[in-house]
C-alpha cells in the first residue's frame, strides 16, 4: 500500500518537475547564459564572458526604441482602461446570464489567429480602405486619411489585440462587488463620481493592475503588429528582438534584451502582488 | 431613459470594435475581386478556390493538428500536475509554484526565443514537433490556473471522506477528484486550444521549414497582398471552432443541470 | 397623544419588465414607531424598502416624507438611511471612514464630523475600533458599524433590511435588545424588514404582514397573533393548527361548528357566518389542552411523536388515525409518547375565518 501511494505521488509529481525545468527553467538560464556570451560576425556564439551586451542597451538609437515602446504600451493599456471601466459599470446589474454571455462574447474572437484579425484592420485601415472610403463616400472628408503606417494604426492594433485582457479582469472586480456597498454609498449621499473614486476603484484596483499587466507586458513585446499596421517605420522592443534573433543574428544581445525585459516583469509582478493581486488571477479567464 | 440607451450604445460600439475586423474578413470572402479592396459582386469562387492553394492547405491542417494535440497533451499533463502540486509537499515545491506563473506573464516573445535558443542547443530540428512543445509549454501554466480553482478546501474534506470509506489514491481521483474538477479542466483546455489557435510569436520563432502554419503562412504572403481564400478558410475555421465551442457549452450546461436536478 | 405620519405611501405599484412586485400599496407610518414589514422572500418587502428610500422608483404613486412629496426625490438627497442586508460595509474603508462617510459626501465641516461619528461610537459600543477594517471585526461589531453608519446622518426614518439574517441565534437576540434601545433613545422611526417572525413578534410596535405584494394584516403584534384575519396571517405568524369545519348552527353570537369527522365545538364569535358556511378554525398549539383523564366534551387522540425545545414541549397529537394536532405544554412528566390524552380547547383564543 505504501509503495503504491509512492508511485502515485510520483506520477502527479514528475511531469510537472520535468516540465517546469526542462521548458522553462532550462531555456531561461541559457538565455541568461547567452547574454554574457560575445557573437561573431556570422552570427555565431563566441563562449566568452563579456557585459557589453547590457552595456549595448544604453546606446541611444536602443533607448529611443525602449522609450518609444514603452510610450505605445503605456498609451495602448490606459485605453483599454477608459475602455473597459464604462463597459463593466455598464453591465454590473446585468443578470449572470448576460454576464456569461458578454465574458464568451470577449473570448471568441481568439478562434481567429491574431495576426489574421490584424489583416483585418488593413482591410478597414488602408488609404483604400472601408474607413476612408466610406468617409469620402458621405461627404466628409475629401482625401483619404493615414490611419496606418503610423503610430495610430499601431495602437489600434494593440488595443484591439490587448482589449480583452483588460476588459475580463475589470468585469470580474467590478462584477464582484456587491450592490448594497454601492447602494449604501448613494443612501448616505454619494454622487456618480465620488462612488466611483471612494468605492469601486478602491475596491477594483488590482483588478485594473491584473488587466494592465496583462496589457502593458504583450504590447512590448508584439512585433507583429508593428511590422504590419506600423509599416516597419517604427520599431518597439519585440521587433529589436527579433531582428537580433533572426536577421542581425546576434543572439548575446537579443538575449540581454529579452533579461532586461524578464527584469522589468518581475518588477511589474512584484509591484501587483503588493497591491494584494493573486497570481492565479493573471492567468484565469 | 436617455442615459440607458447612450449605455447600450457604448457597449455595442465596444463589440463592434473587437468584432469589426472578423465581420469584414467574413464580408470579403464572398467579394469576387481578387485584392481585397474594392467589394464587387458576391460569390462562392474563393471556398472553391481554397482547394488550388496548396500551402494554405498545408498551413490550415497544421495550425489544427497543433491545436488539437497540444491542448490534448497540456490539458491531461496540467490536470496531473494541478492535482500533484495541490495534493503533496515535496522539496523546492515553491520554485516550481512559481516557475509555473512564468510562462503566463513574461512576454511571448521571451519564451519564444528562450525555447528556440534552448532547440537550437539540443539541435533539435525545428519543426511540426517543436512547435507543439512549445504550445504544450505556455499552456500547460493557463490549464494549472483555471484547474486550482476548482481545488478548494472542500476537495480536502471529499477526498478524506473517501480515504475514510476506503478508496484507494487512483480511485478518489478518478471518482471524487476528476468530477468536481471537471469545470476547470473544460475551461483550461478550452483556453488552451484557443490560445494556440491564436499564436503568433512563440510559432513564429519555433517553426522551420516543411513546418507551415496558418500565421506564418499570413506573415509570408501579407507584403504581397493576401487573396481571399484566406478569408474564406478563416470564416470555415471559424464556423467549425465556433461549433465545437457551442457544443462544449451546451454539454456543459445541461450536465450542470442535471446535477442541479 | 396625536401620532404624526412620518412615511407615508399612498398607492405605489412597482413593476420589473412585466412582473407587479408592489400591488397599489398605502401605508401610513407615525413618527418614532418600530414597524415591521414582515413577509417570506420574493414578497416585495425589501422592495417597498428601496422605494422609501429613493433606492428604486415607484412605477405609479406616491411616496411622502414629512408631509413632502419625495416621489421624484434622489435617494442621496432623502432624509431616511439604510442599514443593509449583510451591512454592505466599505471593505477598503475603516470604522471611522465607513461612519464618517456619508458626513464628509455631505461636506459637514472636520470637526463637526469627530464630534458627530465620536458619538454614535458611543452609542453603538465601538469605542477603540475607529482604526478597524471590517474584515477585523465579528459580525456582531459590523452590525454595529452598519448602525452607526446610518443614524449619524441624524435622519428622519432608519430603514432595516432584513439586517439581524446574518448573526447567529445568541448574537441576533442580543442585538434585538440593542436595536430597541437604540431606537428608545434616538426616538426616531424604524421600519424593520424581516422573514423572521420571532424578530417581528418581539421588536415591533406593529407589523405589517406582507404577501405577493400586498399588505395581509397590519396590527400589533398582539393583534396580528391573537386576531389573523387570513389563514395566510395564521400560518406564518407562529404556529397554528388550521382546520377544515362547517358551521352547523347559529345562535345570539355562539356558533356551533363541526369538524375532525363531525365532533363539535361551539364558539362565541362576533362576525357573521350562515348556517352551512365552510370555515376554517385556528388553534394556537398553546390552546390545546392534553389530558390523561377523560373530561366532559374532550376529543379523544394518542400522542405519537414529542420534541423537546428547552422551554417547552410539542406533542403531536393523532386523532382518529386521520388528522395530527400541535399542542404545545410546559410540563411533560405526564405524557409518554403512544399514550392516550383527551383533549380540550381554550375557546376565547379560536379564530374562526371564511373560507
Amino acid at each position: 500500500m505504501k509503495e503504491n501511494n509512492k508511485a502515485f505521488k510520483l506520477l502527479f509529481l514528475l511531469p510537472v518537475i520535468v516540465y517546469t525545468l526542462l521548458l522553462i527553467l532550462l531555456p531561461l538560464v541559457y538565455v541568461l547564459f547567452l547574454s554574457f556570451c560575445k557573437s561573431d560576425s556570422y552570427g555565431g556564439i563566441v563562449y566568452e564572458f563579456t557585459l557589453s551586451n547590457y552595456l549595448n542597451i544604453f546606446d541611444s538609437t536602443y533607448l529611443n526604441i525602449f522609450f518609444k515602446s514603452v510610450s505605445i504600451a503605456l498609451i495602448t493599456t490606459f485605453i483599454c482602461i477608459l475602455i473597459s471601466y464604462p463597459f463593466a459599470i455598464i453591465l454590473r446589474k446585468r443578470n449572470i446570464h448576460i454576464k456569461n454571455l458578454i465574458t464568451k462574447l470577449i473570448m471568441l474572437p481568439f478562434l481567429t489567429n491574431s495576426l489574421i484579425r490584424t489583416y483585418g484592420w488593413i482591410i478597414l485601415l488602408r488609404k483604400s480602405g472601408i474607413i476612408n472610403s466610406g468617409l469620402i463616400g458621405m461627404g466628409i472628408i475629401k482625401t483619404p486619411m493615414s490611419l496606418m503606417y503610423n503610430r495610430f494604426g499601431i495602437i489600434v492594433g494593440m488595443v484591439y489585440t490587448l482589449l480583452p485582457f483588460m476588459l475580463l479582469p475589470i468585469c470580474s472586480s467590478v462584477f464582484e462587488i456587491d450592490n448594497n456597498i454601492i447602494d449604501a454609498a448613494k443612501d448616505l449621499g454619494a454622487s456618480k463620481l465620488q462612488i466611483f473614486f471612494k468605492i469601486i476603484l478602491p475596491q477594483t484596483i488590482s483588478g485594473v493592475f491584473n488587466g494592465s499587466l496583462m496589457v502593458f507586458i504583450p504590447a512590448i513585446g508584439f512585433f507583429f503588429i508593428t511590422d504590419i499596421l506600423g509599416g516597419g517605420k517604427i520599431m518597439i522592443i519585440g521587433n529589436l528582438i527579433k531582428n537580433q534573433f533572426l536577421t542581425a543574428r546576434n543572439w548575446p544581445f537579443g538575449s540581454a534584451i529579452a533579461i532586461f525585459l524578464i527584469i522589468i516583469t518581475f518588477l511589474l509582478v512584484k509591484l501587483y502582488r503588493k497591491l494584494g493581486g493573486k497570481l492565479d488571477d493573471l492567468g484565469g479567464f | 431613459m436617455k442615459n440607458k440607451f447612450l449605455n447600450n450604445l457604448f457597449v455595442i460600439l465596444v463589440f463592434l470594435f473587437l468584432y469589426l475586423p472578423i465581420i469584414v474578413l467574413i464580408i470579403y470572402s464572398f467579394n469576387s475581386s481578387q485584392m481585397n479592396i474594392i467589394f464587387e459582386n458576391w460569390t462562392f469562387d474563393w471556398y472553391k478556390e481554397i482547394l488550388h492553394n496548396s500551402d494554405l492547405i498545408e498551413a490550415f491542417s497544421n495550425t489544427l493538428l497543433v491545436a488539437v494535440i497540444s491542448t490534448v497533451t497540456s490539458t491531461i499533463l496540467g490536470t496531473i500536475s494541478a492535482y500533484g502540486l495541490y495534493k503533496y509537499e515535496f522539496p523546492f515545491k515553491k520554485l516550481i509554484n512559481g516557475l509555473i506563473y512564468i510562462p503566463i506573464v513574461i512576454p511571448e516573445i521571451v519564451l519564444g526565443i528562450s525555447l528556440l535558443s534552448i532547440y537550437t542547443l539540443m539541435k533539435l530540428q525545428l519543426s511540426l514537433v517543436t512547435i507543439i512543445l512549445s504550445h504544450i509549454a505556455f499552456s500547460i501554466p493557463f490549464v494549472i490556473v483555471s484547474i486550482r480553482s476548482n481545488l478548494t478546501s472542500q476537495t480536502k474534506v471529499l477526498e478524506e471522506a473517501a480515504k475514510d470509506l476506503g478508496a484507494s489514491p487512483f480511485k478518489t481521483f478518478t471518482k471524487i477528484i476528476l468530477p468536481t474538477i471537471m469545470p476547470g479542466i473544460v475551461s483550461g483546455a478550452t483556453l488552451a486550444f484557443t490560445l494556440s489557435l491564436d499564436d503568433v510569436v512563440i510559432s513564429y520563432f519555433t517553426s522551420g521549414p516543411g513546418s507551415l502554419t496558418l500565421p506564418l503562412y499570413i506573415y509570408s504572403v501579407i507584403k504581397t497582398g493576401i487573396t481571399p481564400d484566406v478569408n474564406a478558410l478563416t470564416t470555415i475555421m471559424l464556423l467549425v471552432t465556433f461549433t465545437i465551442l457551442i457544443s462544449i457549452t451546451i454539454i456543459q450546461s445541461r450536465k450542470i443541470r442535471k446535477e442541479a436536478l | 397623544m396625536e401620532k404624526n405620519v412620518i412615511v407615508k405611501l399612498s398607492n405605489v405599484t412597482k413593476k420589473f419588465d412585466d412582473t407587479t412586485v408592489i400591488k397599489d400599496f398605502s401605508l401610513d407610518i407615525y413618527e418614532g414607531e418600530f414597524i415591521t414589514l414582515l413577509g417570506a422572500s420574493g414578497c416585495g418587502k425589501t422592495t417597498v424598502l428601496k422605494i422609501i428610500s429613493g433606492l428604486e422608483d415607484a412605477t405609479t404613486g406616491k411616496v411622502f416624507i414629512a408631509n413632502k412629496d419625495v416621489t421624484n426625490v434622489d435617494a442621496t438627497k432623502r432624509e431616511v438611511n439604510t442599514i443593509f442586508q449583510n451591512f454592505a460595509l466599505f471593505p477598503k474603508m475603516t470604522v471611522f471612514e465607513n461612519i464618517s462617510f456619508g458626513l464628509q459626501m455631505k461636506k459637514v465641516p472636520k470637526p463637526e464630523i469627530e464630534q458627530r461619528v465620536k458619538k454614535v461610537i458611543d452609542l453603538v459600543k465601538l469605542k477603540g475600533f475607529e482604526n478597524r477594517y471590517p474584515h477585523e471585526l465579528s459580525g456582531g461589531q459590523q452590525q454595529r458599524v452598519a448602525i452607526a453608519r446610518g443614524v449619524v446622518m441624524n435622519p428622519k426614518v432608519l430603514l432595516l433590511d432584513e439586517s439581524l439574517c446574518s448573526l447567529d441565534l445568541k448574537l441576533k437576540k442580543n442585538m434585538q435588545v440593542e436595536l430597541k434601545r437604540i431606537q428608545k433613545e434616538l426616538g426616531i422611526t424604524f421600519i424593520y424588514v424581516t422573514h423572521a417572525q420571532d424578530e417581528a413578534l418581539s421588536m415591533s410596535d406593529r407589523i405589517a404582514i406582507m404577501n405577493q405584494g400586498v399588505i395581509e394584516q397590519l396590527g400589533t403584534p398582539q393583534e396580528v397573533y391573537s386576531h389573523p384575519k387570513s389563514v395566510f396571517v395564521a400560518d406564518f405568524i407562529g404556529e397554528a393548527n388550521i382546520l377544515d369545519a362547517e358551521v352547523v348552527n347559529i345562535k345570539d353570537n355562539i356558533l356551533t361548528l363541526s369538524f375532525m369527522n363531525n365532533k363539535e365545538i361551539s364558539i362565541k364569535t362576533n362576525k357573521s357566518f350562515n348556517k352551512n358556511d365552510l370555515v376554517k378554525i385556528i388553534i394556537r398549539p398553546e390552546d390545546v389542552f392534553p389530558q390523561i383523564k377523560e373530561v366532559k366534551n374532550s376529543i379523544h387522540g394518542k400522542i405519537i411523536d414529542s420534541t423537546y425545545s428547552g422551554y417547552n414541549t410539542k406533542l403531536y397529537i393523532n386523532i382518529d388515525d386521520q388528522y395530527t394536532l400541535k399542542s404545545t405544554i410546559s410540563d411533560i412528566n405526564d405524557f409518554k409518547d403512544g399514550q392516550d390524552v383527551y383533549i380540550t380547547f381554550d375557546k376565547e383564543d379560536i379564530e374562526v375565518l371564511k373560507k
